[in-house]
């Protein structure tokens, strides 16, 4: 069982690409970030509209002339704008933002079409135009929750998926203490370094990437560990003279990368 | 079932959003073995309730020994005691079970449970510690509210200036006083949510540990899920949040099935009578634990995420050379 749902999508170019479904949880978040932001504008508009009313009503008493039809327009100005607002928010970042809203840019996920490609205006409106729909009754909800493609009404009917977003795998640069680049360097002499799998180097690296983030005793302790796993794998005695589990993963880190530069 | 591998193949830890969808989907791919466990769970819980209204039953209608209470209370409270702590047991019973999804090591629902009601003092334990932790956060809180309250009170002039009407007058014609004091409360309101938003976050995993550590002890445990929550409060306040938001489906589904019922009752039974209290606070009780025997499973499940999760970020946990069993389970 896998816990987040894929998808294989063939692009116009026949280009089979695989993708890996938002998951209700980061729409869920999504949609709540987005529905605050849409709430304070909203807000912010309904203020400033009673605002101008005042103003305009004030003005109009002024000029004595018959503004009984008045308000009522400007009401009907204003729940017009309240919808387009609603169904413009989603509509508009979607569209320029490629598929991201801002509720969606927090949760890292992203609309695309059926097809892999960015979603356009009509995409976009469809969706839009059904969140309504979905929002009832948690309609889209449920939906997502069991279907296979996680496609609320809106997503049905505009042929577009929510994906995760694929973040493009920065390389920070590790911070690497001398004394294991001077190590790193004896490192070839004394053992074969084509005996640790690519699979391991991955685990090093990730670890040394993460390590500033752990707690003092987990880091000590996995050190240690890997440290001694890669000791065994790399068939060395001991530990290099003066080495510490860091500074020897580290080592381990410099030379498998200056050896196999493509990893 | 990869979970520390994403898709792309590399590692790294969940998104607040990836770990409600993961305990959902542990919850819903192993819904009749959480759901067994959850019910078993909750009728522990619903004895005492029966046994103290049978006892109060027959208090009521035979009106003497009443020299026997004296034993019937303490028993009853140790009765208490002990079904809750099958009901806790039975909640990180099913905690166990998703972290055993989580780190490749399936367990059957029997061996889980065996385990932690094994331990089923420390649970208990563990929820009379929390109790105490949260009454004296709240009482520490209520404090410096007054304190804070008292200082400002004597800044403006102390009593007599409340008494002398001259704040009442201010109240009533300065907007500004009005609004002040409206903000004030508002934000002793958000101090306080967050506050025990923080709280709750810091010891979200509180029983996990002893759910599936070993060698470790009912203050240990709520101290483990100290340190790993350290510095992620806020990550796992969003996480609970968001799965807090998917449950209101069914939270309002259960609402819905209880006004029908009530309605139904106005009809069936005078609407002012004993009866018909008692019925509908029996039926909301009975639609709160359904409902909490849905419930349970998923937030467990999301625990359990939450913990692999911490781990993996504080610990490293998912880091495992390839072919090497995970250490620990």
């Amino acid at each position: 069982m896998s816990l987040f749902k894929q998808i294989k999508v063939l692009t116009p170019e026949s280009v089979e690409l695989e993708f890996t479904l938002a998951g209700i949880g980061s729409r869920a978040l999504a949609l709540v970030i987005d529905y605050q932001l849409l709430a304070v504008s909203l807000i912010l508009f309904w203020i400033l509209w009673d605002f101008f009313t005042r103003r305009l009503l004030e003005l109009l008493d002024t000029l004595d002339v018959n503004y009984s039809q008045v308000p009522i327009w400007l009401a009907a100005i204003a729940f017009l704008v309240t919808y387009i607002l609603y169904t413009g928010y989603f509509v508009y970042f979607e569209v320029v933002w490629q598929g991201q809203t801002p509720g969606k840019r927090f949760a890292k996920i992203r609309v695309i079409r059926d097809n892999g490609t960015p979603v356009g205006l009509a995409s976009a409106t469809l969706r839009s135009l059904l969140r309504p729909l979905d929002d009832l009754i948690f309609i889209g909800a449920f939906l997502i929750f069991w279907g296979r493609q996680e496609k609320r009404l809106g997503d049905l009917i505009a042929g577009t998926l929510v994906i995760q977003e694929e973040r493009p795998t920065v390389q920070t640069a590790l911070t690497v203490s001398d004394a294991a680049t001077a190590l790193a360097t004896e490192l070839p002499q004394l053992t074969e370094l084509s005996r640790l799998q690519p699979d391991d180097f991955a685990i090093v690296s990730e670890f040394l990437r993460r390590r500033p983030s752990m707690s003092a005793q987990g880091r000590a302790k996995l050190s240690r560990k890997l440290a001694d796993e890669i000791q065994q794998i790399l068939r060395l005695e001991q530990l290099p003279d003066g080495a510490t589990a860091d500074l020897f993963l580290e080592a381990v880190y410099l030379a498998y990368q200056n050896n196999f530069p493509t990893y | 079932m990869a979970l520390s591998s994403d898709p792309q193949g590399s590692i790294r830890p969940l998104s607040a959003g990836n770990v409600v969808s993961a305990g959902l989907r542990l919850y819903s791919s192993h819904f009749s073995q959480y759901f067994g466990v959850a019910m078993v769970a909750t009728l522990w819980i619903l004895l005492p309730i029966l046994l103290l209204a049978l006892l109060v039953g027959f208090f009521v209608v035979v009106r003497d020994y009443d020299g026997l209470l004296g034993l019937l209370v303490p028993a009853w409270i140790v009765l208490l005691l002990y079904c809750s702590g099958k009901y806790l047991a039975g909640s990180a019973a099913i905690s166990r079970l998703a972290y055993g999804e989580l780190i490749h090591h399936p367990e059957s629902a029997r061996d889980a449970n065996r385990y932690t009601q094994s331990r089923l003092w420390g649970f208990v334990a563990i929820g009379l510690l929390l109790g105490l932790l949260y009454t004296a956060v709240a009482l520490g809180f209520y404090f410096v509210v007054a304190v804070v309250a008292i200082a400002l009170l004597i800044a403006l002039g102390g009593f007599a200036a409340l008494q002398g009407g001259s704040f009442e007058q201010a109240l009533a014609n300065d907007p500004l006083v009005a609004a002040s004091l409206v903000l004030l409360v508002l934000a002793v309101i958000v101090c306080a949510i967050l506050l025990f938003s923080w709280i709750s976050a810091r010891v979200a995993v509180a029983e996990l540990p002893l759910a599936i550590e070993s060698e470790i002890g009912a203050s240990r445990s709520i101290g483990r899920s100290w340190e790993l929550t350290q510095k992620h409060a806020w990550r796992i306040v969003l996480i609970l949040f968001i799965t807090f938001l998917i449950t209101l489906p069914l939270q309002i589904l259960a609402q819905i099935i209880s006004s029908l019922l009530q309605a139904v009752l106005t009809v069936t039974i005078p609407p002012d009578s004993a009866l018909f209290t008692g019925v509908t606070l029996l039926i909301s009780y009975i639609i709160g634990l359904a409902s909490g025997v849905f419930l349970l499973p998923l937030w467990q499940a999301i625990k359990a995420v939450i913990y692999y999760d911490l781990r993996s970020r504080r610990e490293g946990l998912d880091l495992q050379l390839r072919d090497r069993p995970s250490e620990s389970i």
